[in-house]
């Protein structure tokens, strides 16, 4: 295994949107420094769905709003569509505003209480100078049609509709100047699981119409890897592990992914599958342990994990793990696929 | 299944034993000012719990799940009352005693775990002495006898070094042991019954595993209602499941049945909604629309305006009935249309 490509300064051609070893650290009282983000470098082609996944305290919203300019980050670059936007000021960022959007975790607090939809909905067509007033009119009527809520909601506020319908809203906002990349912002953990489905849905659907590169930031396990097609693992503030989301899912290397896996609950009947539980807390990202980060909580950490920290290294393509004993535990689940097993009755799972 | 092993599993889940608690058409009513007509958050619920047994009430927001667990400890918040039906613990009735009786129900023979930690700890009080409170007004006990309950307490949820967190205070410790010392709040008067709300939502997942483990390993063989929206966690710790839908239960079964084969459209498509790491990655199938919210007044079956099986009957409320081990409230139950 070869420590490829972790540090190339230059832009990957691949990704339109890139970080490369993206550093963000918080002053707390007491002078101490919070690492949020340590050395993350991960990168989201165009039309692709990566999934950014940990717990909270991972740095994972940070990743999201460091990368939208919301940060500034203490090391490392941001990259998009080729140009590094690190330090661009406001003016410079305009263009990448309108290229580069973003959709938040609560539709409660994201969506200013007084404003119409239609208001809410046209600012960034506005702000760039879309056009007329009847050609922005036009525009909000597409984008509604498009998240699937009726004309007339234009003329309504937000406190005429439910979770589900506002997150339609706030990512009818996020499309509105056809941007090529998309962050999201746990965008369905505000929600209850039938309307989590259709936001999901409505989410993968704009994708294959639209051709927009997708970074979906989540806690859920089995949310990432239902949407994504790309899975990054993160804790304490650094990617542990990435791939492809099948491999990620069916064969995952780092030891945390495999409790992560087992943690995740799903609703299949025959509880007793072998769960691991992970003992302890996740540590502070003020005092963070030696060595690896995870070894504190690792079930299979050597005396070498408590001194060294573990590479990043590249073991296959697109598939990056940070740990001495990749691969030493098992997958704690099956598959639902693999098992062969089929879906409960009436349970239905429509065709990809 | 043969007889023997039949036998066995009906044991081992609880549904032959004596029922502890038994829940019958209750219906929690909130006055609307600006309506003519009030709102039934729970509107009409029945079960029973079996000793031994822990039964999931699985529902998304607004079910009534929450709100029919605090009618079983008389906490349903004003102006919202019990308007009709009643709740036994036993052979007694509990829904229409005075605060003074209440108040030893609660505790000594209902144990709650509450959602949030932060808001269900005083947080200027130290962990011991909100241990020590409840076991001093339940037990009868000395100072020095309840801060060794309290130890014993803390330690017996797999508190580490649990002397000295008899001195901390709740912000001192992380979400996963708060939730820890509010599940030995809940059990350390040994109550007969154990209500969780949503005890693991707020948790991250690592930490959830371990409530869960937690569950497993010490409250195996108890009486417990878990209220979640999750049936995932449902699968994880439950006997026995009742799924609400609009302020009424729509599908109770064992877990195994209810996720193996669910009857009732709603059950069923809240299983197809949910994603479960398959790699043929289906699309999810949502429930199109959204739940009746408080303001609407629901006529028939509530959940009908999302239903693809809906016909004209549906216009009509369908009852809970039994269908092989099952109570299914739907009159087109999966397997009979």
């Amino acid at each position: 295994m070869s420590d490829k490509n972790l540090d190339n300064q230059n832009p990957n051609p691949d990704y339109l949107l890139e970080a490369q070893d993206l550093k963000v650290t918080f002053r707390v009282p007491g002078g101490k420094k919070l690492h949020a983000v340590d050395k993350i470098s991960l990168g989201v082609r165009p039309r692709e769905t990566v999934g950014l996944v940990g717990e909270s305290g991972s740095g994972k919203s940070t990743v999201a709003l460091t990368l939208m300019r919301a940060h500034e980050p203490e090391g490392g670059k941001i990259i998009f569509g080729g140009q590094d936007i690190t330090h661009l000021d406001q003016k410079g960022l305009m263009p990448i505003r309108k290229r580069l959007q973003i959709v938040f975790q609560d539709p409660y607090s994201s969506l200013d209480p007084r404003w119409s939809i239609r208001r809410v909905i046209s600012e960034p067509l506005k702000a760039h100078r879309y056009g007329s007033r009847r050609e922005i009119n036009k525009r909000v009527e597409e984008l509604l049609e498009q998240v699937g809520l009726p004309q007339d909601a234009a003329d309504r506020v937000p406190s005429q509709f439910s979770g589900g319908q506002r997150q339609r809203i706030a990512v009818a906002r996020s499309l509105a100047l056809e941007p090529e990349a998309i962050i999201a912002d746990e965008p369905v953990s505000a929600l209850d699981v039938s309307i989590q489905a259709q936001i999901i849905n409505l989410l993968r659907d704009l994708q294959d119409r639209l051709n927009i590169g997708l970074l979906v930031i989540a806690h859920d396990l089995a949310l990432v890897h239902q949407i994504s097609d790309r899975i990054i693992v993160m804790y304490l503030g650094e990617a542990v592990e990435e791939g492809p989301s099948d491999d990620l899912v069916g064969n995952p290397q780092h030891p945390y992914t495999v409790a992560l896996l087992s943690a995740t609950p799903i609703p299949e009947p025959g509880g007793d599958r072998k769960r691991i539980v992970l003992t302890g807390d996740p540590p502070s990202p003020i005092y963070r342990p030696k060595g690896c980060r995870f070894h504190p909580r690792c079930p299979i950490a050597t005396e070498r994990c408590t001194i060294e920290k573990p590479p990043y290294i590249e073991i296959s393509k697109d598939r990056k793990v940070a740990c001495w004993q990749a691969g030493e535990m098992d997958a704690p689940r099956d598959l639902w696929a693999l098992k062969d097993v089929p879906l409960p009755e009436g349970v239905e799972s429509a065709k990809k | 299944m043969t007889l023997q092993t039949e036998i066995e599993s009906r044991v081992s889940s609880g549904l032959d034993n004596e029922v502890i608690l038994s829940v019958q058409d209750v219906v929690v009513q909130f006055p609307r000012p600006k309506k003519k007509t009030p709102f039934n958050a729970v509107n009409g619920v029945s079960f029973e719990l079996r000793k031994g047994e822990t039964l999931g009430l699985v529902g998304e927001s607004g079910s009534g799940k929450s709100m029919t667990a605090l009618s079983l400890l008389g906490l349903v918040p004003i102006p919202g009352k019990i308007i009709e039906g009643s709740i036994n613990l036993r052979e007694r009735r509990i829904d229409n005693l005075p605060i003074n009786m209440l108040r030893k129900v609660r505790g000594n023979d209902l144990g709650m775990v509450f959602q949030d930690p932060m808001t269900g700890l005083n947080p200027v009080r130290n962990i011991g002495s909100q241990l020590c409170e409840s076991v001093i007004r339940h037990q009868k006990v000395s100072k020095s006898e309840a801060t060794e309950i309290a130890f014993k307490a803390l330690d017996d949820v797999g508190i580490p070094s649990a002397r000295d967190r008899l001195e901390a205070f709740p912000h001192e410790l992380s979400g996963g042991l708060r939730q820890r010392v509010m599940i030995a709040l809940a059990l350390i008067n040994h109550p007969e019954v154990i209500i969780a709300d949503e005890a693991t939502t707020a948790l991250d997942a690592t930490i959830q595993a371990q409530i869960l483990d937690l569950f497993r390993e010490r409250l195996s063989n108890a009486t417990m209602i878990l209220i979640t929206h999750d049936m995932g966690v449902a699968a994880e710790i439950c006997d026995r499941i009742a799924v609400m839908y609009a302020g009424r239960i729509v599908e109770t079964g064992t877990i195994e049945e209810v996720l193996s084969s669910p009857r009732h459209p709603y059950t069923m498509g809240l299983l197809s909604a949910v994603p479960r790491f398959d790699i043929r990655r289906p699309k999810l199938v949502p429930i199109p629309g959204q739940p009746p919210t408080a303001e609407d007044i629901v006529q028939g079956c509530a959940f009908s305006s999302r239903c693809k099986f809906t016909q004209e009957n549906c216009a009509e409320r369908p009852l809970l009935k039994k269908r092989d081990n099952r109570l299914v409230a739907c009159w087109f139950p999966k397997g009979e249309v």
